[in-house]
């Protein structure tokens, strides 16, 4: 297995989103896209390339495994591979929600979020 | 059904993009993740919502596809060069690879005869030659075809190589194919027995430094390989050349020295005589070989400690095999096997690559046959040089592969 090095934060926004869909449980490929799609609302595309040169990467740095379930034949094609997201990748998905989280609070308190009151701080006109 | 398949294989084709390892693990998911979204596309019925996909799909092909592509080339392993596939595949990557080597040949063909037809006027001489006039020099310009436009040149040059017509010397005359053929032959003989010699002293020395580790023998051994590393070549050739040229046939009153410094034969001589040949060899097999013992010992000693320590070596000794055994069946064949990759690629080189010591001794080889040529600005002479050079290197690099996946079982599997 090549060795990509540990994954660092910030994770880019491709693996963020995909580890953010597995945290509700094992997906295949397309369910991860679909899952992506609507907990972004849309706004977050993610094509078949990125999506699996994503998962290779993650893969290789431990952060979701290869499941070894197996759809039922008759509800779906069983040669799907189904994906699962480690401790790591949990522990990792936490640290990079609590970074964003911590930007969206400073944004918050600057005043920058839609539906906060404008800013009556230095340099501030009005 | 059939709509979404046309653009299936569509995309199926596309993924070509991808790197071939990368493929076989992800394709048929890719292709399913695709097939899916695609359906559910179709469902809306817009048919602005096809074109926005594909120019998704599209713009993701093109961002993923590089850095796999690179990614392939950085992470490059034995296992991605060398096939898997048994006899079948092993030739398909032999043609593949022999494929690959034509860009590389014309690209190498093409950048040397710019360089040489920018920098260097074979017939700048003629000018100033007081026996030639200007219109002579002229039409000696048009008889050689120099004054056609350089993309010309070089093309009728190409075409002719390829059929085998090699040309003649822009300025001799003579033929170049004979004359390379020999240079090549009298390279071959030096660099063989170099090569050889220092296989049968490196492997003997670095032998005996792993089996001896740290003893004095092998900080002597040690010392001297990065001594012989260190020497240039050019330098350590001329001091041998002071000691049996001028100063032991001195020291021991010789009418001749034991070894010549110069040429391949005795000049004047006729036929093949073995002794004198040899007696020319030696001295540019000894500076040849200095760097390459060095090397080697090194090699081995390196990968015979890392072998020495494994835990199958343990094995072989807890089965009650006597010593030389468990060296010479167990340890040294698997040691062996990264210098045989050496070896080969080493042999590749020779081709175009004893110049500075083939300059020094006047021995008649690809090296003063190269070094003669580029000075003269003689292209019909350097063009078919370098192919010559870059094919041996090519092939040898194949051949080190192929070597590689034979010897070591481990290769082979997928």
């Amino acid at each position: 297995m090549q060795d990509q090095g540990r994954p660092r934060l910030p994770l880019s926004p491709a693996v963020f989103h995909i580890l953010l869909a597995l945290a509700t449980g094992e997906m295949h490929g397309y369910a991860i896209m679909h899952e992506v799609a609507i907990l972004s609302d849309g706004q977050v595309n993610i094509g078949p390339g990125t999506l699996y040169g994503s998962i290779k990467k993650m893969l290789a740095q431990g952060l979701i495994v290869e499941s070894a379930r197996r759809p039922d034949p008759k509800l779906d094609d069983e040669r799907r591979r189904y994906y699962r997201i480690t401790q790591e990748g949990r522990r990792l998905l936490g640290a990079e929600a609590e970074r964003l989280a911590r930007l969206v609070r400073v944004a918050q308190s600057r005043r920058l979020l839609r539906g906060t009151p404008p800013a009556l701080g230095l340099g501030d006109t009005t | 059904m059939t709509r979404i398949d046309r653009h299936v294989g569509v995309y199926r084709a596309l993924l070509h993009a991808y790197p071939w390892r990368f493929r076989r693990e992800y394709e048929r998911d890719m292709v399913q993740a695709f097939r899916d979204r695609l359906r559910d596309e179709l469902r809306a019925g817009r048919p602005g919502r096809i074109i926005a996909y594909w120019l998704l799909i599209l713009t993701d092909l093109v961002k993923t596809a590089i850095p796999e592509r690179l990614a392939s080339i950085v992470h490059m392993r034995w296992r991605d060069v060398v096939p898997t596939g048994g006899r079948a595949g092993m030739f398909r990557f032999i043609i593949r690879r022999l494929i690959f080597a034509i860009p590389v040949l014309l690209l190498a063909s093409i950048l040397v005869f710019a360089v040489i037809r920018t920098t260097i006027d074979p017939l700048a001489g003629c000018g100033i030659n007081p026996r030639q006039t200007a219109e002579s020099c002229m039409r000696l310009r048009q008889d050689l075809g120099l004054d056609r436009p350089m993309y010309v040149q070089y093309g009728k040059w190409l075409s002719h190589f390829a059929r085998g017509d090699w040309g003649k010397s822009l300025l001799s005359n003579r033929p170049v194919l004979p004359d390379i053929r020999s240079a090549l032959a009298n390279t071959a003989v030096l660099g063989l027995v170099a090569i050889a010699f220092s296989l049968l002293a490196g492997i003997g020395i670095g032998l005996y430094s792993s089996l001896r580790q740290y003893s004095w023998f092998d900080h002597v051994a040690t010392g001297g390989a990065f001594v012989g590393l260190s020497v240039p070549n050019f330098w350590f050739a001329l001091l041998l050349q002071m000691l049996f040229g001028v100063y032991l046939t001195k020291w021991l009153h010789l009418t001749e020295p034991i070894f010549y410094t110069a040429g391949l034969t005795k000049p004047g001589s006729q036929g093949f005589d073995l002794l004198d040949r040899l007696r020319h060899l030696v001295l540019p097999m000894l500076v040849l070989s200095v760097q390459i013992v060095a090397y080697y010992s090194r090699y081995i000693r390196a990968s015979m400690l890392e072998v020495l320590h494994s835990d199958y070596l343990r094995t072989a000794r807890a089965k009650g095999l006597t010593e030389r055994r468990v060296i010479v069946r167990h340890a040294m064949r698997n040691a062996l096997i990264p210098l045989t990759t050496q070896v080969a690629l080493d042999v590749g080189a020779i081709a175009g690559g004893l110049i500075i010591t083939e300059a020094i001794f006047e021995y008649p080889g690809m090296g003063r046959f190269f070094v003669n040529a580029i000075s003269r600005g003689d292209y019909q002479q350097v063009l078919p040089w370098l192919m010559v050079a870059v094919t041996f290197v090519i092939v040898f690099n194949l051949v080190a592969d192929i070597m590689y996946a034979v010897l070591d079982p481990r290769i082979r599997y997928t």
